[in-house]
């Protein structure tokens, strides 16, 4: 004998649903960025003719410090001792610059004045 | 640039001041070389020189300037250690030069040789300004004083400016001239006297020159010269013609060109070579020159 509760049907289709509602929603989000992204105004790379025609800003800045290096540290030398050897000369390097001879004409010789007076034994 | 010729002390003189203003003027010069050939000549019968040796073996006070050349002619004779030498004059007299060099004439008296060395044994008396020749000596700063002259007026003219004295060859100068240059000064051939051979460039001090080569007279058939070697008391006999010394003075030039000419070439410049701030030129015989190694420091070439 059956009871007169009806059975309850499968159900099977509400996931698809769920599916359906969830990917209507989300492409109506998609959808309204890309059309809000579009309306906006995007700057370009070019400074705009407005800010180029605004006044031009002096800056005062307060000077700067003057700078005073430090003072040297007195060198004592020292007199009658034997003084530091002096460093050895660097080798030329290998593509130093060599000066080539280049004839010109002798310069003539500065020839002496005529003298102011002449020594000799007396007379 | 000024300039005056006159001649004093026997010889021929010029006075140069390198000065245009007015007010500096030359014409003092011979008034002051006439004052000192009147104190310093042998040749003057009534110089103050001439007195002194006149009274040797007495206290004689003298000037200032015959004081002063005596000191320095002492010094050099102690410098030298008595190749330059104030008491040659004996000698110098027997040698034929016993009158001014114009007077000469050769003759065939015998020489006779009269060493010296009396110079050490002059007394002085810086107080009293006085000196004691020993006797029998008798003085010749022939030698030195052109030399001493020639400093004691370039002195008192450099206050106006730069100048020089030739006196007779010897030399001074006062400084660079007025656009800063050396003074030319030429160096007489001895062979050739009427050409240079060398041009030196001389800002302050002296030079002077010594030879053989012009004061020279026949006598007992043998030239003779001026330049007596105290140590024979006779004509020096060396390969040297004549000496140019370039010295802090002209008297220490001339000094020094004495002692070479009456040395040998080589001894004369060894001798000079020792000697701080000095250079010579030295002409042999030969006609050959011998240059000192500060010598071309002075030279204008």
């Amino acid at each position: 004998m059956k009871s007169g509760k009806p059975a309850k049907k499968p159900n099977s289709g509400a996931p698809g649903v769920k599916m359906l509602i969830t990917a209507a929603s989300l492409a109506a989000t998609l959808g309204g960025w890309a059309v809000i992204s579009a309306k906006e105004t995007r700057p370009t790379p070019e400074l705009a003719p407005a800010q180029a025609a605004l006044p031009a800003l002096s800056i005062k800045l307060a000077p700067l410090p003057t700078l005073v290096p430090s003072a040297p540290q007195s060198q004592l030398v020292t007199i009658n001792q034997p003084r530091p050897a002096a460093s050895a000369p660097q080798p030329a390097a290998s593509n130093e610059i060599v000066l080539r001879d280049v004839s010109a004409p002798a310069l003539p010789e500065r020839s002496a004045p005529s003298p102011v007076a002449n020594t000799g034994s007396s007379r | 640039m000024q300039r005056l010729d006159f001649r004093a002390m026997g010889c021929h003189m010029t006075a140069v001041l390198d000065v245009d203003r007015p007010g500096a003027s030359l014409d003092k010069v011979p008034i002051w070389f006439e004052a000192w050939e009147q104190v310093l000549s042998r040749f003057r019968v009534d110089s103050e020189l001439n007195r002194l040796n006149q009274r040797a073996g007495q206290w004689v006070r003298v000037s200032a300037a015959l004081w002063d050349v005596m000191h320095l002619a002492l010094v050099a004779a102690r410098w030298t250690d008595g190749l330059f030498s104030p008491t040659i004059l004996s000698a110098l007299e027997a040698a034929g030069y016993d009158r001014t060099f114009d007077q000469i004439v050769a003759d065939h008296q015998p020489i006779t040789a009269r060493p010296d060395g009396q110079w050490q044994a002059i007394q002085r008396q810086s107080l009293k300004r006085s000196i004691c020749l020993p006797p029998n000596v008798r003085l010749d700063l022939g030698g030195v004083a052109k030399g001493w002259a020639a400093d004691r007026a370039v002195k008192k003219l450099g206050v106006h400016g730069p100048a020089l004295i030739d006196a007779g060859g010897d030399i001074a100068v006062s400084g660079p001239r007025a656009d800063g240059s050396p003074w030319p000064i030429g160096v007489l051939n001895p062979v050739q006297p009427d050409q240079h051979f060398e041009t030196l460039k001389i800002e302050r001090g002296g030079v002077a020159t010594s030879g053989k080569d012009y004061r020279r007279w026949l006598r007992d058939g043998k030239w003779q010269h001026h330049l007596i070697d105290p140590r024979t008391g006779l004509p020096a006999q060396t390969d040297v013609l004549s000496a140019t010394v370039i010295a802090p003075t002209a008297f220490e030039a001339e000094v020094a060109a004495k002692v070479i000419a009456l040395s040998s070439s080589e001894q004369g410049l060894a001798w000079l070579e020792e000697q701080p701030d000095y250079a010579a030129i030295i002409v042999r015989e030969d006609g050959q020159a011998v240059y000192s190694l500060q010598m071309s420091n002075y030279l204008w070439r």
